[in-house]
Parts: C-alpha cells; sequence; structure tokens
C-alpha cells in the first residue's frame, strides 16, 4: 500500500478543536463581507450609475491600468526569466537577485520617489541646479520659453510605479518555471526535427503559460486593488472613487463599489485557483530536470543588460535614492518625536496581528494537511478570500458591520474606530501569508511522526506539544515575522481603520506626500521600506531554505 | 505453539462505505517471542493490517486482542484502545524521527521514569546499537542505516509488547540491506519481543520469518514456516509470489497426470484436466536419449551464476533456471527430467 493513500485516510476525522477554530476564523472572514452584499444590493436611496456617466471614465481608468501594468511586466518578465536563467547574461547571479527586490519597496513608496523626482522643485533639479542644460534642452517651452519640469503623475506616473512594483510577481514564478522545463524536452523536440521557433512556440511555450498567466491574474488584481499609488499620483480609478464616497460619509455609494471590487477580485481570484490546478497536474512528474545549454547573447549583452537594469533602476535604485535625498534635507528636529510616534503606533498595531494571525493559521494549515477534504478545502481558500479582496474594501466593509443598525451599543462602542478591529483586519488581509510558511513546514514533515509519538505512547494532546508545535515553530516564527512586516507596509486599511490621532508610518508617509510635502514623507517612507525589505530578505533565504 | 499473546480474529477494514474489502477475514495469532513476515504485493492490504493493530486506523469488524486484554472489537460493542495506550511498537519505513529532538532525546521519548534513568537506559541501548558517539546527533545528519537503527532503539526503549515493522529495509541501499536485516532480527530476538515484520520482498520474508504470512487482494492466503510456505503453496498466487514457477495444464488420473513434462507425480489426487505448478530447480536437463521428453533451446538469457533457458516442449515453451556453467546451448535438443512431485490446482486465482 502506497504511503500516500494512507495519509489521507478518510477515516480518520479531524479534531473538532481545529474545525471549531477555523470555522469560526471563516465566519469572521465571511460575516462583514456578507453584510456588506446585503447592504450595497438592498440601498435604493442616492444610488449612483455603476457604469455611465463620470463612473465609465473611472471604469476606463481603472482597466486601462491594470490591461497596461500586466502586458508590462509579462513582456519583461519573460524576457528577464529567459536571460537570467537561460543566457550567458553577465551578471546573471546578482541580477536574479536584484530582479525580486522590487518587491521590496512598497508601491506608494515608488509613486511618492517618483513624484519626488520631477517638479520645478523636485530631486532633478536640485541635483542638477535650474539652469542645467540637461534639463534646459527637454524641458524648456519652445513657444513660450517658460522653463517647467513636469511631475510625473496620472496614468504614466501610476503605470511606472505599480509596473515596477508588480514586475517579481510575474518574473518569479516564470523563472521556476523555465527552471522546471527539463532540457532533453527541448533537445527530443528538436531531434524530431522541429525548428527553434517552433520548439519555442510548442514545447516551452505551453510550459510557461500556467506560471505566466497566474503571475498576470494575480498582478491585475494588486492593480485593481491599489489606492495608495492611484491616491499619490491623481488618477481616478474604482479604489479612488471609493474612498472618495467613503470620506464624502456617501457610505451606500462606497458599499456598492465595494462589491464591484469584490466581485471583480473574487472573479481573478477563480481564474487563478483554476490556472494553478492546470499547474500542479503539469508538475506532476517532473523529476530532476537538466540544466539547458546557456544561449549566448553575443552583441545582444548590451540591450539585455539594460533591460534588466532598467527593471531594477526604476523599483529599487530609483526609490531607495530619491527617499534618501528627502532625508537627507530633512532638517526640522521636531519630527523624531512624531517619526517615534509614528514607529509606535505601527508596531502596537502589527505585532498583535502577527501573533493573532500566526495562531489562527495554525489550525487551518494543520488541516489543509493532515486532514484534506472538502469541508477543508473551504478552511484553506477562505484567507486567500481575505487576502485577495481589495483592502480598502475590506475596511469599508468592518466599519459597515459596526454601523449597522442592529449591531448592539457596546459592540459598536468597543470596536468602531478602535486598535483591536484595526488589528482583526490586518489578521483576515493577511492570513495568508501565514498560513503558507506553516503549511510548508508541516509538509516537510511526515504524517507519521504524531503516530509514532502515540505508538510511543503520547497521548493525542501530548503528540501535539511534544511533536508537532516543536516541528512547526519554525514556519510559525517565519509566519509571524511576514504578518508584521506586511503590516507595517499596509495602507489602505491604516487609512480607513486606524483609530482617529493614530499615527502610523505607512499613513504619515502617505499624508505627507499627498501634500507634496517630500522632505517630511521621508523618514517614514525610508522606515516602511526597511520592513518591506526584511520582508522580502525573509522571502528569499526561505526559498533557499527550502531548497 | 505455547502461549499466543497477539490474537487477531476476522479482521475487516475498508475505506470506503461499499466499497471492496481492503482487509477481509484476516486471522493469526502472533507467539511469544516470533517473527512473523507478513508479505504480498503492493496494495494487498498488509499495511493496513499493522495499522489496525497499532491503532492507527479503527477495525469495521473482527477482534485484536493482547493476551487478556481486548485491543479492539467491531461491530458489536466496538472497542478501540487508542494507539497510545496499546503499548505497540511502530517501525516506519521512512522512520518518522522527530527532526527536532537529538538522537538521544528521540530514544528517550518513550520512556517512563526518572529523567537521570532514563538518560542511561537510552544510553545503554544505543550503546548496544553502536550508535552511542551518535547520541548527540540530530536525525537529519544520519545515514540511512543509522537512522533505521535509531528508529529501531526508540522504538525498543519503550519496552512494547509487539513491534510492527513497516518496510523497514526498503529505503536502505542494497549493500546495507543485508547487514541491517541480519542486526534488526538478532535484536529483536536478543530483546525477546515478538514483532510483525511487513515486507513486499519474498526474499526478505522467507529468509527472516519464522513463519510467513502471504497476503493477496487483502485476504491472508496461507501462513506457516516459510519452507512449507515455499514448497507447498495452498494456491498458483502464493506458488507465483514466492519463487520462480512454470504453471501449465496436464491431464489427472489420481495421482498420476500426463502433460509437457511428461508423467508427473501429483501432490494429492485429482480427476482431468487441471493446472500444476512446477519450481524451475525440480527441472534438471540431460541427454535426450535419457528421457521421454525432449525439448528445444529456443533463447538463453544470462543472468551471471545461472541463465534463464527457454524450452519449447511441443508448441509450448518454458523458462527454465539453469546453472551457467552446465546451461545447454541456443538450438540445443535436450532431455528434461522432472524431480519430485507438483501441485494442482482446482480453481484459477
Amino acid at each position: 500500500m502506497g504511503a500516500g493513500a494512507i495519509a489521507v485516510s478518510p477515516s480518520r476525522r479531524p479534531p473538532w478543536l481545529l474545525i471549531t477554530l477555523a470555522l469560526l476564523t471563516s465566519l469572521v472572514m465571511a460575516v462583514p463581507i456578507g453584510y456588506l452584499v446585503y447592504y450595497a444590493l438592498s440601498m435604493t436611496d442616492d444610488v449612483e450609475p455603476l457604469w455611465s456617466g463620470p463612473m465609465r471614465i473611472r471604469w476606463w481608468n481603472t482597466l486601462l491600468l491594470m490591461a497596461a501594468v500586466t502586458t508590462t511586466v509579462a513582456g519583461l518578465g519573460i524576457v528577464a526569466s529567459w536571460l537570467t536563467v537561460r543566457t550567458n547574461l553577465w551578471g546573471r547571479r546578482l541580477l536574479a537577485v536584484l530582479l525580486v527586490c522590487p518587491l521590496a519597496v512598497p508601491p506608494y513608496v515608488t509613486a511618492y520617489s517618483l513624484l519626488g523626482l520631477g517638479g520645478d522643485d523636485g530631486l532633478l533639479v536640485r541635483l542638477l541646479g535650474a539652469d542645467s542644460s540637461l534639463l534646459r534642452f527637454w524641458f524648456v517651452d519652445a513657444q513660450t520659453g517658460r522653463f517647467h519640469v513636469p511631475r510625473l503623475g496620472g496614468y504614466l506616473g501610476s503605470w511606472l510605479a505599480l509596473s515596477a512594483y508588480n514586475f517579481p510577481y510575474v518574473y518569479l514564478p516564470l523563472r521556476a518555471a523555465w527552471h522546471a522545463i527539463d532540457a532533453s524536452q527541448e533537445e527530443a523536440a528538436s531531434s524530431l526535427g522541429r525548428s527553434r521557433a517552433a520548439v519555442a512556440v510548442w514545447v516551452v511555450g505551453p510550459q510557461l503559460l500556467p506560471a505566466l498567466l497566474a503571475g498576470m491574474l494575480l498582478v491585475a488584481l494588486h492593480v485593481m486593488a491599489d489606492f495608495g499609488v492611484v491616491s499619490l499620483m491623481r488618477y481616478e480609478t474604482l479604489s479612488t472613487t471609493l474612498y472618495a464616497r467613503y470620506n464624502s460619509f456617501d457610505t451606500g455609494n462606497a458599499a456598492r463599489l465595494a462589491l464591484v471590487m469584490i466581485s471583480f477580485a473574487l472573479l481573478l481570484l477563480m481564474g487563478e485557483w483554476l490556472l494553478l490546478k492546470r499547474l500542479r497536474l503539469d508538475r506532476a512528474g517532473v523529476g530532476t530536470a537538466r540544466i539547458a545549454r546557456r544561449t549566448d547573447l553575443g552583441i545582444w549583452q548590451f540591450p539585455a543588460l539594460f533591460t534588466c537594469c532598467l527593471v531594477v533602476v526604476m523599483g529599487v535604485i530609483l526609490p531607495v535614492v530619491t527617499t534618501g535625498y528627502w532625508m537627507s534635507t530633512l532638517s526640522d528636529p521636531t519630527i523624531w518625536t512624531s517619526i517615534r510616534k509614528a514607529l509606535w503606533g505601527s508596531v502596537v498595531a502589527s505585532l498583535p496581528a502577527a501573533v493573532g494571525a500566526s495562531i489562527l493559521a495554525i489550525p487551518i494549515a494543520l488541516l489543509s494537511v493532515r486532514y484534506p477534504g472538502r469541508l477543508t478545502a473551504i478552511f484553506e481558500r477562505a484567507p486567500l478570500v481575505g487576502y485577495s479582496v481589495p483592502a480598502l474594501a475590506l475596511g469599508l466593509s468592518f466599519i459597515m458591520l459596526c454601523l449597522a443598525p442592529w449591531m448592539p451599543e457596546l459592540i459598536f462602542e468597543t470596536f468602531y474606530q478602535s486598535l483591536p478591529l484595526l488589528v482583526l483586519a490586518y489578521i483576515l488581509h493577511f492570513l495568508a501569508e501565514a498560513v503558507g510558511p506553516i503549511r510548508s513546514s508541516l509538509r516537510l514533515t511526515s504524517p507519521r511522526l504524531e503516530e509514532a509519538a502515540w505508538s510511543l505512547g503520547a497521548s493525542p494532546w501530548g503528540a501535539v506539544f511534544r511533536v508537532t508545535l516543536p516541528i512547526m515553530r519554525h514556519g510559525i516564527l517565519v509566519a509571524a515575522a511576514f504578518v508584521f512586516l506586511s503590516c507595517m507596509k499596509e495602507l489602505p486599511l491604516t487609512i480607513l481603520l486606524a483609530p482617529v490621532g493614530m499615527e502610523t508610518l505607512a499613513r504619515n508617509a502617505w499624508d505627507h506626500a499627498e501634500n507634496a510635502e517630500f522632505a517630511r514623507a521621508a523618514p517614514y517612507a525610508l522606515i516602511t521600506l526597511c520592513a518591506s525589505a526584511g520582508f522580502v530578505g525573509l522571502l528569499l533565504f526561505e526559498r533557499r531554505h527550502e531548497s | 505453539m505455547t502461549a499466543c499473546p497477539l490474537q487477531i480474529r476476522q479482521l475487516h477494514k475498508r475505506f470506503v462505505r461499499d466499497a471492496a474489502w481492503v482487509v477481509e477475514d484476516v486471522s493469526f495469532d502472533l507467539a511469544e517471542g516470533e517473527l512473523l513476515t507478513l508479505v504480498g504485493p503492493s496494495g494487498c492490504g498488509k499495511t493496513t493490517i499493522l495499522r489496525l493493530i497499532a491503532g492507527f486506523e479503527r477495525i469495521d469488524a473482527g477482534e485484536i486482542r493482547f493476551g487478556e486484554d481486548l485491543l479492539a472489537a467491531a461491530p458489536q460493542q466496538p472497542v478501540h484502545i487508542p494507539p497510545h495506550r496499546r503499548n505497540i511498537g511502530v517501525v516506519f519505513q521512512d522512520y518518522a524521527l522527530f527532526p527536532h529532538l537529538s538522537v538521544l532525546s528521540n530514544v528517550m521519548f518513550g520512556m517512563r521514569g526518572r529523567r537521570r534513568s532514563r538518560r542511561d537506559r537510552a544510553l545503554d541501548l544505543l550503546a548496544m546499537l553502536g550508535l552511542r558517539d551518535l547520541a548527540r546527533r540530530q536525525p537529519h545528519t544520519l545515514s540511512g542505516g543509522q537512522q533505521q537503527r535509531v528508529a529501531l532503539a526508540r522504538t525498543l526503549a519503550a519496552a512494547p509488547r509487539v513491534v510492527l515493522l513497516d518496510e523497514p529495509f526498503s529505503n536502505l541501499d542494497a549493500s546495507l540491506r543485508e547487514t541491517a536485516r541480519r542486526d534488526v532480527c538478532q535484536l529483536l530476538a536478543d530483546q525477546g519481543v515478538a514483532a510483525i515484520l511487513v515486507t513486499h520482498d519474498r526474499e526478505e520474508a522467507l529468509s527472516l520469518g519464522r513463519r510467513v504470512a502471504v497476503m493477496h487482494r487483502g485476504r491472508l492466503v496461507q501462513i506457516g514456516p516459510p519452507e512449507e510456505v515455499y514448497s507447498q503453496p495452498v494456491n498458483a498466487f502464493v506458488a507465483r509470489f514466492l519463487g520462480a514457477a512454470i504453471r501449465f495444464q496436464v491431464r489427472a488420473a489420481g495421482t498420476i497426470a500426463d502433460g509437457p513434462f511428461g508423467r508427473l507425480l501429483l501432490r494429492r489426487p485429482v480427476q482431468g484436466v487441471t493446472d500444476v505448478v512446477l519450481r524451475p530447480e525440480q527441472v534438471t536437463f540431460v541427454s535426450p536419449q535419457d528421457s521421454d521428453v525432449t525439448g528445444l533451446i529456443v533463447r538463453r538469457e544470462f543472468r551471471g551464476p545461472v541463465q534463464t533457458v527457454t524450452v519449447r516442449i511441443g508448441q509450448q515453451t518454458f523458462p527454465i533456471v539453469s546453472d551457467s556453467r552446465t546451461a545447454p546451448a541456443l538450438g540445443e535438443t535436450v532431455g528434461i527430467q522432472v524431480s519430485g512431485d507438483v501441485l494442482p490446482f482446482e480453481e484459477s486465482p
């Protein structure tokens, strides 16, 4: 009897405690969203048209940005992954790491740095001088003779910032897909008389496609849900409209917009699941792949290097340099009190969220690995729903629930505009990040371990505390770190749910950047950037650790 | 047999309601200090039996008893003693060493008593297995053979009433397997603990077990000493599973039968057309004049000390193992002699 067949024997019922905990988590996830849907569908007064009038432009803006960013990162991702895996590109090992680094820069920091670059008082003018011939050559209006350096903004700025940030989400799965392709397949195709182009289209292409599409869907989801970048860039999309409606106390129309965004997100998520199902099939049976011979780039080294460096410059170097520069111009000593306060605010909200998310992730991970089944599949997907529901919509759903007319006074008083509610929203939004590492730490170990403990006389609970939890310890710590760092840089949820007067890093960075106070925004941006970099460092370390 | 500590009666198990039984009507006893090997092709339910005895799975029907203790019973008045109260040791195929504990802590896991005394006993046991120097190491730094010995030490340290070993040697290199088999059997014999060893390797089953139990499609087909099971298989499946076997039809009249190999002696009387099974080593080649039956050598496969020679008798061909030094040449006509009696089958498996 194969080992796998027994590991999932359906005769073992999952413990009720795990089920209860996971069920509770799913319910807490479902109730606010469910109420939001109900509220949005049942409202009848002052209904703003969703498709016509000014909304049409916002739809157009959102879809245009999604399409532009997705195709940009897809094109760049294919080229860059091929260059770093299958060619003799100079410095490909270093580039392979650098190309992941844009993940470490929160997109609103990239947007902030792009905004701080241009403008008559921007970084370019300050560094090169207002009389620089280079600037004058480009930016003097030929008719009026007036010197004006425009600020990157709107569609162009949003496109650049979001493309730079989202690039690794396509690059990473593509690189993995390239590595997974057994070179002997290509050799087999060539030996069967297919040309190089035919091999690329018929052998390589289909194997890259699932990874590419999965990455593109994730990027589309990010772009649709983004608030930080488009709000700073003053580019009107669905999410900025939602925020504007909420700010003008038009919660009804905000809720309807949130419903549209949630449906959109779930549609994308469903596409992702369908793809991942295929992806798993594709990977089945791949043994140790043979490394392909690297293509000699020859004279193409230079354009290739330029392309890769462009991504790194836009995604990493520019934000770091700009933020660093604005930081150095900061001379107001009183800001340090504010920084301390914001840092404290961020930590106070992020730490409990990290602890809570890791604890709630344990039953979900245990159920999904040790007791796979229909019911546990639902529990497993609940965190993904929380993760993919746009943060603005999620935050709004919590606010709506607190404001519900039937909500007891006590709960409203305790939770509305309170730290616990912010922490809860963080937990539900980032639970998926916590489940991942805990699940993989469980997967690495044999389900026989608990059985071995039982057969040695340990009771079921004894086995959990003496064997299962110690084995998961590493995964739990990593999960907590992931969630902590994610919360530190999270913007939309913080803006919506942070208690009045509470300062956090992300919120302050965004506030100051909104008001074009680039120097004042710099320290907050820099600290969130560090938190984010820690996240990516951990991610890269964990990947290496696992392989 | 003296005492029968472990008694298995009419065990039934299936994983899907109304599906075929994975384990069907299995009954056997395990004597004190006995090593029983449970052998069968993969998917025959042998590992499931082990898991039922250990208590990892619930039985659907039957009874498991250890001496006076009822460990499991169903479906009337169901009893299921959980695994941690059965005191039955298990050595897993993948060893299942706790990765977060040192070798010493792994061995101490199932022991009872004061920490100091547990430690001393664990170290003694490790020393006995030649693992004393590895006590402080983490399991993943050990070789496969060492991990296996640690797993056995851990199981024995808990002083189990019975040890169940699930394919304990299948993850070892062929070169290590021989010594590992010897060491494990020696240790089990020294400790005087009864054990059931599950394997799909027929040589392992025949060479290690004091008794061999052959399983097929969830049923226990035959159980007995290895020599008996090999030489007197109850059906064609057992015959073919435990060793090379030549199967053919004969026309029988009592204990005498006529077929392609000439006149043969049957082990029990049968009438009419029947299938019989012959072990290749019962066949010897002689010169054509010395035998009534002759055959043509149509194929030879060299396999080191022996050769598989395919001989054609009439319209039928039979592969026969022959000593490499004396094997007949290709195209040669040989005389064929059969020594001993052959086993008839009434039913086709």
